[in-house]
């Protein structure tokens, strides 16, 4: 079963933190956007104890089958707009999707198909292929999904997609707080062989990964990653699945709390979807 | 590791050691796969791949699937990067052992047999160790406590990613020190030739050669250069990726895949790029290094 909010260490729950210290680690100096308020929340906050494999970068091929990756490239094609997706499951139960925002004009039956491929994707990673990276898998029960297929449009400080942490949105915007995903990965569903650069890139790693065609990237969220600049004929593809694993449901707007100076204030846990 | 052209007493020489070293520790499995003839129609090795058999017989061809490991790997084809895997007490000994090492040997070999008790892994050495030169009791055995237990650590990054994690049963672990001979006419790969990480015995010394590749290949970065980049490269037909080396970096990879090391080279006496590397198996594959008299190759 799951922890409940009122079971949790109280020192280690969101919702208690009263002060930032200054003494907190700054983010990246590669980070597109911070304030210097700015600050990481420390490992107790952190989601660390959940990963079974810390400060980990996994480059896997072949993670679907032909037929599988042409059922699922349709499936975008029917709608070719990004659609964003939250997936979540009980425990030892598949991921299954719960919400789906960004596509407005896209039918039922279009989007029900793309969910399902979606999650083909996501149980193959986390239910299967990949799950000894979960330590306490019965606490991992969310998952954010977005397709993107092509670089964001502006103030991506010259690159394909900014350099950023995959992190609770919330605590970052209102806060200027990061709290880590456990684990990210991107999933490239269609890279066109024209496509030149495009490579998703880990400053503090020194590393890069070039992207592929069925290809998946895994990586510990609390790593900073852009993507770097691409060329490419407009008729060719870059299209990627990015996903965030997470130990509760994130919120996806920003949301000002009248009380409590984090926003994460115990009387708000139902607000704010908070599942640990 | 391999070199090719061995003086051909010198292999005859390694072929009756491997053979005795057979006879009394090979597995069912192992002796089931020697005995496979091999097949006319099986995929050769990759024409980049340095590897060829030392006892002059064809071209070593690949066992298929159903002959190989890749079972036992939660996922194949792809490469996995985790940094600070050694503690930094433990790390910094390592170093300076490595370091040692460089000045009087290019490498030091380190075959164990992988064991389980009580749920808990530790290795202990696998019979007839060969030591490239001697350097006396004392430092032959803080090199190997330090390397055994290392080794075990980093048994335990490879044994979740194993199905089932028993099925390692034996690992080949050995400390490279420098760029290897015969890099230099290899192409891109200029520091390390391209190769897959195979069974030795099967691939140089058996009669008709062919390449079994273990259940995991790794590599521990120990010393780089801070001035100067290296990187394992992973060729372009197979994962066409580069990792880039750093200190305390482990990767951990499918050994089907060809690689080798791209980078300036370093120099002989100060300063080498140092790794320890890793082979993960499930019967007690040979390691060349251990059959072969480097001094006389």
């Amino acid at each position: 079963m799951n922890a409940r909010p009122d079971q949790l260490p109280p020192k280690n729950a969101l919702w208690d933190i009263q002060q930032v210290h200054r003494s907190w680690a700054l983010p990246h100096e590669d980070l597109a956007f911070f304030s210097p308020d700015s600050r990481i929340l420390p490992d107790i906050y952190q989601a660390n104890a959940l990963r079974a494999v810390e400060r980990c970068l996994i480059v896997h091929d072949g993670l679907l089958a032909a037929d599988e990756l042409a059922d699922l490239q349709q499936a975008y094609a029917d709608l070719h707009v990004g659609v964003s997706s939250r997936f979540q499951r009980s425990p030892r139960d598949p991921f299954t999707a719960v919400g789906t925002g960004g596509a407005p004009q896209a039918s039922t039956e279009q989007i029900k198909r793309l969910q399902m491929a979606k999650a083909l994707i996501i149980n193959r990673i986390w239910n299967d292929r990949f799950a000894f990276l979960l330590k306490k898998p019965e606490q991992v029960n969310h998952i954010d999904a977005w397709i993107n297929d092509g670089p964001l449009s502006d103030g991506q400080k010259g690159r394909y997609h900014f350099t950023h942490y995959d992190c609770d949105e919330y605590l970052e915007f209102s806060k200027g707080l990061f709290r880590f995903a456990v684990y990210a990965a991107v999933f490239y569903l269609n890279v066109d062989p024209r496509v030149d650069g495009g490579c998703l890139w880990f400053p503090e790693l020194g590393q890069a990964v070039r992207p592929a065609t069925n290809r998946v990237a895994i990586f510990d969220a609390r790593y900073a990653h852009s993507v770097l600049p691409a060329s490419a004929p407009s008729s060719a593809k870059r299209v990627a699945l990015t996903m965030n694993v997470w130990d509760y449901a994130t919120r996806n707007e920003r949301i000002e709390l009248e009380s409590g100076i984090l926003g994460y204030v115990q009387n708000r846990r139902d607000e704010l979807e908070w599942h640990p | 590791m391999a070199i090719a052209n061995a003086p051909s007493t010198n292999i005859s020489q390694a072929v009756r050691k491997a053979r005795a070293l057979l006879a009394e520790h090979a597995t069912p499995l192992q002796r089931q796969l020697y005995a496979t003839p091999i097949d006319p129609d099986w995929i050769p090795i990759s024409p980049e791949a340095k590897f060829r058999s030392l006892t002059g017989h064809a071209q070593a061809r690949i066992m298929p699937e159903p002959f190989q490991a890749g079972h036992h790997r939660c996922f194949n084809r792809g490469v996995m990067v985790i940094d600070d895997v050694i503690p930094t007490a433990e790390f910094d000994e390592l170093g300076k052992l490595t370091q040692a090492m460089a000045y009087v040997t290019k490498g030091w070999s380190r075959p164990s047999t992988v064991c389980c008790e009580n749920n808990k892994y530790f290795t202990k050495p696998f019979p007839d160790q060969f030591s490239p030169v001697d350097l006396g009791h004392q430092l032959t055995t803080q090199i190997n406590t330090v390397l055994d237990r290392t080794i075990t650590n980093l048994l335990n990054f490879l044994l979740p990613l194993t199905q089932p994690p028993e099925a390692i049963v034996h690992c080949n672990a050995w400390i490279n020190t420098g760029p290897i001979g015969l890099s230099a006419t290899s192409g891109q790969c200029n520091y390390h030739f391209w190769h897959y990480d195979s069974d030795e015995y099967l691939e140089f010394f058996h009669p008709e050669p062919m390449v079994r590749f273990p259940v995991w290949g790794a590599v521990l970065y120990i010393h780089q250069p801070t001035d100067l980049s290296h990187y394992t490269c992973f060729e372009a037909d197979g994962l066409n990726q580069n990792i880039r080396a750093q200190p305390n970096r482990l990767v951990i990879f499918d050994p089907s895949l060809v690689h080798g090391v791209v980078g300036p080279p370093t120099l002989e006496e100060i300063n080498l790029r140092s790794i320890l590397v890793i082979n993960a198996w499930d019967y007690p594959a040979l390691d060349h290094g251990t059959l072969v008299n480097h001094d006389t190759i």
